[in-house]
């Protein structure tokens, strides 16, 4: 079984050069049939792995990768509970995706390109689920930025696109320069990069807690870029400018979720160093910019990626107050939801050509199958049961209760409540009302663009029905804490979302440019809108600190000290000569008369010393 | 064995001057040769200490003998040489004037082995001068417009240089009476004496890898030398700053090279983050490029300030892993300069990869390897160095993945303005030609070494490993 894993990992990776290879000169849709069965064999394995895992085993292998000096440095896999969850979830979704962008990526030039790169991802995304070590993680983690860079950025030819995936890797990258020095100081200190022997500091308490602290704070920041979250989000939302079913993929049902699997992956240590505060501040905070930021955008895409942030710091929520499965769980059920929205949000885009909610209008009655698709991954994404969107975000607002601290539970109940109001804002704008224009030129989608949709909604009531052996996986002994009023109090509060959603955007009966003409409201809508200008902060820093200034000060320097210096000795040297030559007259008389005086003064300076 | 390796390329250079068109495989053969010596070596290495010693008695009482012997730092360079020397020919293979290109590449392929096998500090020295004549006239004929003034700067400049160096040699024979590596070890001179002669041999070699505040030589001799001659700078001559830093001071004088960690680590550091802001600020293709292999450099610095197994064979790597990459960089901007005529980024515009795939994929993979992205063998270098740097020097080690992230800031910022985006005006009007195979194999080539290096990095740190300990235990005891 454990090579199986390692070929699950490895056939992606290394198969991805080949599907491009075998389109490149041939037919270029080989490429999709590559793709497809080496996902597929990725999504069987991992199906085989989680049923094992689920029946007591936990798969391990591991050895030596290379000895520099005489320091050993691992690699292996570990497949337990918490890995096999996002690892099957992961392959499984990776290979409905490949599936579903046969549709959508039909009229695309080179299609070769897009599926090795998906193929690569996919291969990535498994490795780190499955890898057993911190470098291993971190090596995986980076292909996966990687791959999202080349993917968002897959349009390179266009500006924005170009623009975005520069954006997404060098913000990443930044993020990955604190998770790398956090995994070099938790190696010396715990001499070890192996995860299950990191968690197990946590019992023999083998390194001081303040090391510990410091290094998760430190690979927590990488989370921060890989999943995120306040402040280092802008690049997620400028992401949407890659393909959708890229968005789906990476943007919201697996990579993104990285950083949340980091801290879950290594749960005891986190418990261990005491700083599960942070996580849960940033998480509620991140939450809270994002719920808002997706109740005034008007993009369908950007409207997603504010959800996905909320989402993910939701599932940070989760962690942070001290509940792995809750996080965990929360990973497994909005993966498949916010896959299932993408995808429909994928149709609804490819076959309207419109990306602006607002420009759309009574999808409903031309695509009434992703209508209804789109509404399940809604429902879901709001908490209605017994969709698993219900289950995992009750239990987050739940822990985020007991976690007692009311700031960050305001956060987290304000996102909870808020969420179905722009998933329903975005539902009833889109397919309820008269076709317009634009939806009466539309169709709807492909089979093949449907059944990976169907399954998907399948999954996400499967994930809700089912979900107590999934929590168990993660976490032998949690279960979802049930707490009627509290759940009542919640599903009272959406009902007032819902009803002020239903009333603006179904019912047409406020007008919300009409509000916008109150100064509070625009200078409100504007924060939200700009996500509480973070993108606009984090810019300028890079163009008028890190490149205006400091590349300025080192260019400056370059010129004007290191270099002036050298010139400055040439130029006396020049000038030495010059004062010099006067005395070289080809005279040998003169030439002894010098010897000869130079030997007596330093006689006598001989003499004089000594 | 090894004499053959340094003769038959010098020998062989006069054939390539006078026989014009066999010059490229004259070329070809000896660096290929050298290669196979390299692996002969390499798989017949005994595991410990310098072996395949020759000794040619000249000035035996002035102990002025060729004395020549490996190890395992020695072998692993010259096969690196060889390597190079390969890929560098098929570089050049369409050069104009190729007789004399060829003879002065013969001779440098020559010196360059003789510096590494070297085993007497004059006679290391004189291969040591010897390597630079050859460059001198490369850059000085085969270069850009601005080239005299290169020559003559770089030229100068490591020649200056290469006086303190002397000094050093000569502190040490009026004190020693040897030249000998192995006597010199045995030889007990006062520490004091000691720091002087490490101190005046340190400036020598930093200029030549080279670091703040003497690095200024590198950005113009590498913008007016060839590309071909910029990967021989790049990836061989300033191999030997580093070598001589490490063989002729570190293994040499143990005692006092823990005299000067901190002033290592310093200018390691000031170079890392000064020569990774300066690339950030730059607009031109190849002085990015350079400023790029400064800020490798310094991390090699940092690693041998650490005086340890771990820090000298991460040392060792990263400056493999530097030569494969960096001499990419430069053929790569190169050709990019070849294609658009200009060099400055802002004036190319964007929109190069759709027009030129294979030059601009290449661009993207050696970027990826420069910033020390897992799967090539920046990133083992990379990993490798700041651990040994954590080991030595505690938390400003912490500092150094950022560097990582400004190398991914402008080279990433530099495709993005240069390879993606719209087509500007000049990348429309440009007739795309593509590149003739012989010159694609090279570019492959690196590629293929520093992922193999990458995935796979016992190949050369089993080799190394053993070097890297044995001074480890000398220097830590």
């Amino acid at each position: 079984m454990e090579s199986l894993i390692y070929l699950s990992v490895l056939l992606p990776i290394f198969g991805a050069p080949l599907v491009w290879a075998i389109s490149h000169y041939t037919n270029k849709w080989y490429s999709w049939y590559l793709s497809l069965a080496i996902t597929g064999l990725s999504a069987l394995i991992a199906l085989a792995t989680v049923i094992g895992v689920a029946s007591g085993h936990i798969y391990q292998h591991s050895f030596t990768w290379f000895e520099f000096g005489n320091v050993k440095v691992p690699f292996g896999i570990y497949v337990d509970g918490v890995s096999a969850v996002v690892y099957s979830m992961a392959a499984l979704l990776g290979f409905l995706i490949v599936m579903y962008s046969r549709g959508y990526m039909e009229h695309d030039e080179s299609p070769h390109r897009f599926f090795m790169k998906v193929t690569f991802f996919i291969g990535s995304m498994l490795g780190l689920t499955v890898s057993d070590n911190l470098l291993g993680m971190f090596i995986f983690w980076e292909f996966m930025g990687l791959a999202s860079y080349l993917l968002i950025s897959y349009w390179y030819y266009r500006e924005a696109p170009a623009a975005a995936g520069l954006k997404a890797f060098l913000m990443t990258k930044f993020a990955d320069g604190f998770f790398l020095a956090g995994i070099i100081l938790l190696w010396w200190y715990a001499g070890t990069l192996n995860v299950p022997e990191i968690n197990h500091l946590a019992e023999t308490a083998a390194i001081p807690v303040i090391i510990a602290a410091i290094s998760a704070l430190l690979m927590f920041g990488g989370a921060i870029g890989k999943s995120a979250q306040f402040p280092l989000f802008p690049w997620l939302l400028d992401a949407m400018e890659g393909p959708t079913p890229v968005s789906a993929l990476i943007h919201a049902a697996t990579m993104v979720n990285a950083g949340v699997f980091l801290v879950g992956r290594l749960f005891d240590f986190y418990a261990y160093s005491k700083v599960l505060y942070v996580i849960l501040a940033i998480g509620a905070l991140s939450a809270f910019i994002a719920v808002l930021g997706a109740m005034v955008h008007r993009e369908i895409k950007k409207i997603i990626a504010f959800s996905t942030m909320e989402n993910l710091g939701l599932m940070f929520v989760g962690l942070g107050a001290g509940s792995l499965a809750a996080g965990l769980f929360h990973l497994v059920s909005h993966a498949t939801f916010k896959a299932l929205m993408f995808l429909s949000a994928g149709n609804v885009i490819h076959f309207t050509h419109e990306k602006d909610a607002f420009k759309l209008r009574g999808l409903m009655k031309v695509m009434p199958y992703t209508a209804i698709l789109f509404l399940i991954a809604v429902l879901s994404l709001s908490g209605i049961p017994p969709l698993s969107g219900f289950f995992s975000k009750e239990w987050i607002v739940h822990e985020a209760k007991e976690a007692g601290d009311p700031i960050a539970f305001a956060f987290v109940l304000t996102a909870a409540v808020l969420t179905i109001y722009y998933g329903f804002r975005l539902w009833f704008q889109i397919f309820t009302g008269e076709p317009n224009e634009k939806a009466k030129h539309a169709r709807e989608a492909y089979p093949i663009m449907l059944i990976p949709l169907f399954v998907l909604a399948t999954l996400t009531f499967l994930v809700g029905i089912f979900h107590q052996p999934i929590i168990h996986l993660i976490e032998e002994h949690a279960h979802i804490p049930h707490d009627w009023a509290f759940t009542a109090l919640i599903f009272s509060l959406m009902a007032i979302a819902f009803g002020l959603a239903w009333l603006i955007y179904y019912k047409r009966a406020i007008n919300t440019e009409e509000l916008l003409k109150d100064p509070i409201m625009a200078v409100l809508n504007k924060t939200f809108y700009n996500a509480f200008f973070v993108d606009h902060i984090l810019r300028w820093l890079s163009k008028n600190f890190v490149v205006e200034f400091l590349a300025w000060l080192a260019h400056w320097i370059d010129r004007n000290v290191y270099d002036y210096i050298v010139n400055g000795v040439a130029k006396t040297a020049l000038w030495t000569w010059e004062k010099v030559r006067v005395i070289q007259t080809g005279n040998l008389i003169h030439y002894l008369t010098i010897f000869v005086s130079g030997a007596v003064i330093l006689y006598y300076l001989y003499l004089v010393i000594l | 064995m090894l004499l053959s390796a340094i003769l038959i390329p010098v020998l062989l250079a006069p054939f390539a001057y006078f026989f014009d068109r066999w010059a490229r495989y004259i070329s070809l053969a000896a660096a290929i040769f050298v290669t196979f010596v390299g692996a002969y070596l390499w798989f017949n290495y005994p595991g410990q200490g310098f072996a395949f010693q020759e000794f040619y008695p000249i000035l035996p009482q002035w102990d002025f003998n060729l004395h020549l012997g490996v190890d395992a730092l020695s072998i692993a360079l010259i096969t690196l040489t060889g390597i190079i020397a390969i890929l560098v020919t098929l570089s050049s293979w369409n050069v104009e004037r190729a007789g004399a290109y060829f003879f002065l590449i013969l001779v440098f392929l020559g010196a360059m082995v003789g510096v590494f096998a070297s085993l007497n500090y004059l006679w290391f020295f004189i291969f040591w001068e010897f390597t630079l004549v050859p460059m001198f006239f490369h850059i000085g004929i085969w270069g850009a417009e601005n080239r005299i003034y290169a020559a003559v700067k770089f030229f100068l400049y490591t020649h200056l240089a290469s006086i303190f160096i002397f000094l050093a040699i000569l502190i040490i024979f009026v004190n020693t009476g040897h030249f000998d590596f192995l006597a010199i070890k045995q030889a007990n001179l006062p520490i004091d004496l000691q720091k002087i002669i490490w101190a005046l041999a340190f400036v020598g070699y930093i200029v030549k890898m080279p670091v703040v505040p003497f690095h200024t030589w590198l950005p113009d001799a590498h913008v007016q030398a060839p590309s071909p001659i910029s990967v021989i700078l790049a990836g061989l001559l300033l191999k030997m700053g580093a070598y001589g830093l490490l063989r002729w001071n570190i293994e040499l004088f143990p005692e006092a090279s823990k005299h000067f960690i901190y002033l290592m680590l310093a200018i390691g550091l000031l170079t890392v983050f000064h020569a990774a802001f300066k690339a950030l600020y730059e607009d031109h293709v190849k002085r990015m490029v350079a400023y790029s292999s400064i800020n490798h450099m310094g991390l090699v610095l940092v690693a041998l300030a650490t005086l340890s197994a771990v820090g000298i064979s991460a040392a060792i790597y990263e400056m493999v892993a530097h030569a494969l990459i960096i001499s990419l960089m430069f053929m790569i901007a190169g050709y990019i300069h070849h294609i658009t005529g200009t060099w400055y980024i802002s004036q190319i515009g964007g929109g190069l990869l759709r027009k030129f795939p294979f030059i601009g994929t290449l661009y993207m993979l050696g970027a990826l390897g420069a910033l020390g992205f897992p799967g090539t063998a920046g990133f083992i270098g990379e990993v490798t160095a700041i651990y040994a740097a954590f080991d030595k020097f505690g938390w400003i080690a912490l500092a150094l993945p950022f560097s990582a992230v400004l190398t991914a800031g402008f080279f990433f910022w530099a495709i993005r303005r240069m390879l993606h985006g719209e087509p500007s005006e000049l990348v429309k009007n440009l007739h795309s030609h593509p590149l003739p195979v012989v010159e694609r194999i090279p570019l492959m080539a690196y590629v293929v070494l520093f992922v193999l290096l990458g995935i796979v990095p016992s190949i050369l740190f089993g080799f190394i490993n053993s070097y890297a300990n044995t001074l480890g235990k000398v220097l830590g005891g």
